[in-house]
C-alpha cells in the first residue's frame, strides 16, 4: 500500500515541484499552501509523513510542526527550507523533527530519509507498547510532611511516620509503645512539628520530676504562649512511682486538678515494653492499661530499619562532631557502615548514640574504619560455622528475591506472584 | 529502576563537570573521553541516554551517533557542543539526534531534558549503591572498600561483593593479584573495573595467556605497555595452578625490567583448579570468584543486560521479558559455563523471541538440557535447598572434609553421615523456605 504524505509550502512553484517528486516516488500526496488549513486537514486525516516549508506568512514551519506534533507525535516531519537559522535547527531538533533539508534540494537524500522515517515509525507502531519493565519499579518513599526522628528510608519507619501523621489529631490519648532505648522525645517533637500554629503546644513530663505542681505550671506556661490545646507527653511511664502513675491517670482523664485547666488537654504516653507484659509485671494498673490501650502505635525498633540506621549514624556523627568542635566531620568506610546496619541494637537509639560517641571519643580521624566500629560494638570475631551457614542462607534467600525482582524489571506484583505470596511480604523482605 | 547515562567528551574536565552535575542530581553516570572506547562500553552496558560532545578526534559526534544507533536504534542521544555550523546541524538533524545543546550549557534546561530520558536514583537505590551487598561481620577487619561502583562487573550479591572487596584490597597498591575463576566467568569484567580504579580511566585492558617462558612474557608485556593508550593493568591467564610460582617470578622480573613498573598490576587468572591447591599457591594475594549460580542477583543483572542489548539491537522497543517459568529456570539452572553461557543462551533466545516474552521451552532449546519447573509456592524452598546443597558441597571441597566431619562441624543432626544424607537434609532454617 502506498504511503500518504502531506506537503505544506506557500510558494506554489516549489510546492508543485515537491508534489511531483513525491508522486513520482509513488506516495499519495496532499499539497496545501495554507498552514491553518493544513492543521485542520492533518487533524482529520492519517498521514505517514509531513513535509513543510519554514517561511510562511501565517505561521512558521516550526510553529506548525509544534502544533501537529502535539496532535500526533509519532508522525514524522521533514523541514524543507531556503535558509534556516542555527537556533531554529536546534529548536526543530528538540521538537523532534525527522529531517532538515536546505535548498538547493538533494532530492535523492530527501526521498531516502522519507522512506527511512516511515519505516522507523511503522516499526514502532507494530512493536509492543512502552517499556513497562523499567517503569514498574516502586518509587522511593515520599512523605508529604517533615519527619526527623527517623530518616524513613526503611519501610517500617516510613509507615510508622505515616501512621503518626494520620493519627496526629487524636482526641484524648495516644500511646507510643516500643523497645527500650527509643528516642521518644524527638518522635513527639515530630508530632508537634505536624502543626504550624502556636495554638498547639506540647509539654514533657518524665519520671524524674513529674508531679501535679510541675504539670500545672507547664500547662499554665503553654496557655500564656497562646496554646488552645496542650498535649502532655508522659515519658518513661514504666519508671514512674505509684503516685505519679495515679497522677498520670488523673491527667489523662482530665479529672481533679486538671478538670478546669482552661485549655483542651490530651495525653501522649511513651512506654517501653508491650502493655500486656507491663500489666502482668504490675508496672501499670488496670486504669492505665485501659487508657493506654485505646489508641496505640508501635515504634519500630532500629533493627527493622537498617537502612535508616546508616543515615542516623551519620547524622549522629555530625551532631557529636559539632559538639566536640572537631575540624572535620569524619565519614564512614562502607564496610563500617554495614556493621551498623547489621547490628541488632537491642537498646535502640540510645545504644546507637552511645556507640557513635564512643567511636568519636577515640579520635578516629577523617575516616571511621570497620575496625573502629567493630571494637566499639564488640562484635564477636569468630562466628560459629553453623551461624555462618545460617547467615549465608538468609542472605541468599534475599538475593534470590532481588534476582527475581530484577528479572521482572522491578515489578513487585509479578515478583510476589512468582513466589505465590503478596507484595507486602516481598517489600518487607527487600527492605 | 534508575538507568545509567554515558557522558562522552574528549575534554576530560568537561566530561567530569557534566558527570558531577548529573550525579548531584542523583543520576547514575559513567564518563568516557574517547568515542571508540565509549562504543566498546556501549556494547557491554545498556544505557538510557548518551550525552556527547560534537568535535572530537578520531570520530566526531555524528559518526559516534551513527555507530551508537547501529547498536541501539532507539537510544536517546543529546549533543552538547561548542559552535556547530549549519551543515553540521542539518547532518545530525537527519540522523534523528534527540537534542542539540550549545556550550556554555543552560544547566536548568539541560536537566529538564535529561529527566525526560532517565530516572534519577531513588534515595533507596542510592543507599543501596553506597552500601551494596552485605559484607559479613566476620570479614577481615582491615576490609577495604573499593572506590566506586563497578561499571562492568556485577557485585550485587554479597559473595561477589566480598570477592571484589578482597580483590581490590590486594590490587589497590599491589603488583600482582591471583584470581581463581570458574570456567567462562565474568572475571574479565572485574579486571576492567580494577583497571579503572587504578587510575587507568577507560583505557583498554589486555588479557594475554602466559607464554611458555618468562623472557617471552616480558617481551609481550613490554609490547602491551609501550602503547600508552593501554591500561597499566594486564590480565594474564595461567594454564594451570602450577604456573603460579612462575607467575610470581614474572611479577618480580617485570618490576625490575619494565619501564615505570610501579604503576603496573598483573592480574593472574587461574581457571577451574582445586581450591586448596590454588590457596596454598597464591596465598595472601589470591581470591576466589564464586560461580554465577551462587550469585542469583548478579546472574539476573547479566541476563537483563544481555537481553536488553540484544533486544535494542534488534530494534524491539522494550527489553526482553521472561515468563515466570523461564525466570525460575534461569535461577535454578547451574550454568556450568557461567557468564559466557549466559551471554550465548540469552543472545539465542532473545534473537528467536521476536519481542514476545521468553518461554521455558525456548530456554530449554538454547541450553540443550532439560530444565526444572516448580509450582510457585514451592519455588523459594526448592531454590534454597539447592543453595544449601551448594554451600555444603563447597565446604566439603574447600576444607577437605567428609560428610560426617562436616555435619559435626556444623552441629547437624548426628544421623547425617554421607553426602547423600547431606543432600536430603531439609532446610536448616525451615522459615527460609517461604516469604
Amino acid at each position: 500500500m502506498p504511503y500518504s504524505v502531506l506537503i505544506l509550502d506557500d510558494d506554489a512553484d516549489f510546492n508543485s515541484l515537491l508534489t511531483d517528486i513525491f508522486e513520482q516516488a509513488d506516495y499519495i500526496v496532499t499539497s496545501l499552501i495554507d498552514p491553518i488549513e493544513a492543521v485542520d486537514v492533518f487533524r482529520d486525516t492519517d498521514y505517514d509523513l509531513v513535509v513543510t516549508d519554514h517561511k510562511m506568512p501565517e505561521m512558521t514551519g516550526a510553529e506548525f510542526m509544534k502544533v501537529i506534533k502535539k496532535m500526533k507525535p509519532k508522525v514524522p516531519v521533514i523541514m524543507v527550507s531556503g535558509y534556516l537559522e542555527n537556533d531554529t535547527i536546534r529548536e526543530l531538533i528538540s521538537e523532534g523533527v525527522g529531517g532538515v533539508f536546505l535548498k538547493p534540494l538533494n532530492i535523492f537524500s530527501l526521498l531516502e530519509r522519507t522512506a527511512e522515517l516511515i519505516e522507523e515509525a511503522k516499526k514502532l507502531e507494530n512493536a509492543p507498547e512502552g517499556d513497562s519493565g523499567e517503569a514498574g519499579e516502586v518509587a522511593g518513599v515520599q512523605l508529604g510532611f517533615a519527619f526527623r526522628s527517623y530518616p524513613c528510608k526503611s519501610g517500617a519507619s516510613a509507615s510508622f511516620a505515616e501512621r503518626l501523621y494520620s493519627l496526629r489529631n487524636f482526641k484524648s490519648t495516644l500511646s507510643l509503645i516500643g523497645e527500650p532505648g527509643m528516642h521518644y522525645r524527638s518522635i513527639c517533637e515530630d508530632i508537634r512539628g505536624f502543626y504550624e500554629s502556636d495554638a498547639e503546644q506540647f509539654i514533657y513530663l518524665s519520671a524524674g520530676s513529674f508531679d501535679e505542681a510541675q504539670a500545672l505550671s507547664l500547662i499554665e506556661a503553654a496557655k500564656k504562649g497562646g496554646a488552645e490545646r496542650v498535649t502532655c507527653v508522659l515519658l518513661e511511664l514504666e519508671e514512674m512511682d505509684a503516685a505519679q502513675k495515679v497522677l498520670a491517670t488523673t491527667l489523662s482523664k482530665r479529672e481533679g486538678a486538671f478538670e478546669d485547666a482552661g485549655v483542651t488537654l490530651r495525653t501522649l504516653f511513651c512506654v517501653s515494653g508491650d502493655l500486656d507484659s507491663l500489666f502482668d509485671e504490675g508496672l501499670i494498673d488496670e486504669n492505665l492499661y485501659i487508657l493506654m490501650g485505646t489508641a496505640e502505635v508501635r515504634v519500630p525498633p532500629l533493627r527493622d530499619c537498617n537502612v535508616d540506621v546508616g543515615v542516623m549514624a551519620q547524622q549522629l556523627v555530625v551532631e557529636v562532631a559539632r559538639e566536640k568542635s572537631l575540624a572535620a566531620v569524619p565519614r564512614f568506610e562502607r564496610s563500617a557502615r554495614d556493621l551498623f546496619r547489621q547490628h541488632q541494637w537491642e537498646h535502640n537509639f540510645e545504644e546507637l548514640r552511645a556507640t557513635v560517641r564512643k567511636i568519636l571519643d577515640d579520635n578516629p580521624g577523617d575516616v571511621i574504619t570497620h575496625a573502629a566500629v567493630k571494637s566499639a560494638l564488640k562484635v564477636s570475631v569468630g562466628a560459629s560455622p553453623r551461624t555462618r551457614l545460617e547467615s549465608h542462607l538468609s542472605s541468599q534467600q534475599i538475593d534470590y528475591l532481588r534476582a527475581v525482582s530484577i528479572l521482572f524489571g522491578g515489578d513487585r506484583s509479578k515478583t510476589a506472584n512468582f513466589f505465590d505470596t503478596d507484595v507486602t511480604a516481598i517489600e518487607d523482605k527487600m527492605k | 529502576m534508575a538507568g545509567r547515562i554515558l557522558v562522552l567528551d574528549d575534554e576530560e574536565n568537561y566530561a567530569e563537570m557534566l558527570q558531577d552535575l548529573l550525579r548531584e542530581n542523583s543520576y547514575r553516570v559513567d564518563k568516557a573521553t574517547r568515542p571508540e572506547r565509549a562504543l566498546a562500553q556501549l556494547e557491554e552496558i545498556p544505557y538510557d541516554l548518551v550525552i556527547s560532545d560534537y568535535k572530537m578526534p578520531v570520530m566526531d559526534g555524528a559518526d559516534f551517533l551513527k555507530k551508537a544507533r547501529e547498536l541501539y536504534p532507539e537510544l536517546p542521544f543529546i549533543l552538547v557542543s561548542g559552535l556547530m555550523n549549519t551543515p553540521e546541524l542539518v547532518k545530525v538533524a537527519n540522523m534523528s539526534v534527540t537534542l542539540v545543546m550549545e556550550k556554555p550549557l543552560d544547566t536548568e534546561a539541560f536537566l529538564r531534558h535529561v529527566a525526560r530520558f532517565s530516572d534519577p536514583m531513588t534515595a533507596k537505590e542510592k543507599e543501596q549503591l553506597v552500601a551494596e551487598g552485605q559484607s559479613a561481620s566476620d570479614d577481615d577487619a582491615a576490609a577495604l572498600s573499593y572506590p566506586n561502583e563497578p561499571r562492568f562487573f556485577s557485585a550485587s550479591n554479597f559473595l561477589a561483593n566480598r570477592f571484589l572487596q578482597s580483590a581490590w584490597a590486594i590490587a589497590k597498591e599491589g603488583a600482582e593479584l591471583f584470581i581463581l575463576e570458574p570456567k567462562g566467568s565474568d572475571v574479565e569484567l572485574a579486571v576492567k573495573d580494577i583497571s579503572s580504579w587504578r587510575g587507568n580511566g577507560d583505557r583498554p585492558v589486555d588479557v594475554i595467556t602466559l607464554p611458555s617462558s618468562n623472557e617471552e612474557a616480558i617481551v609481550r608485556l613490554r609490547e602491551v605497555l609501550s602503547d600508552f593508550e593501554k591500561s597499566r593493568v594486564v590480565g594474564v591467564r595461567l594454564n594451570a595452578v602450577s604456573d603460579v610460582a612462575r607467575a610470581r617470578q614474572l611479577t618480580e622480573q617485570a618490576r625490575r625490567e619494565v619501564e615505570e613498573s610501579e604503576s603496573l598490576l598483573l592480574i593472574y587468572i587461574v581457571t577451574a583448579s582445586a581450591i586448596d591447591e590454588f590457596e596454598s599457591a597464591a596465598g595472601e594475594s589470591g581470591v576466589l570468584l564464586p560461580r554465577l549460580c551462587m550469585r542469583p542477583s548478579d546472574l539476573a543483572v547479566y541476563v537483563r543486560r544481555v537481553a536488553r542489548i540484544v533486544a535494542e539491537r534488534l530494534g524491539h522497543s522494550k527489553s526482553a521479558e521472561f515468563t515466570p517459568e523461564a525466570v525460575y529456570a534461569l535461577l535454578s539452572f547451574d550454568w556450568p559455563r557461567n557468564y559466557k553461557q549466559i551471554q550465548e543462551v540469552i543472545q539465542k533466545v532473545v534473537d528467536a523471541s521476536s519481542g514476545e516474552p521468553i518461554m521455558l521451552e525456548a530456554l530449554r532449546e538454547a541450553i540443550g538440557l532439560p530444565l526444572d519447573s516448580v509450582a510457585p509456592e514451592n519455588r523459594i524452598a526448592t531454590l534454597m535447598k539447592a543453595e544449601q546443597r551448594h554451600y555444603l558441597h563447597g565446604q566439603m571441597e574447600q576444607a577437605q572434609l567428609t560428610a560426617a566431619e562436616l555435619a559435626r562441624k556444623l552441629e547437624l543432626d548426628p544421623l547425617v553421615q554421607t553426602k547423600d544424607d547431606l543432600n536430603k537434609m531439609p532446610l536448616l532454617r525451615s522459615e527460609l523456605g517461604s516469604f
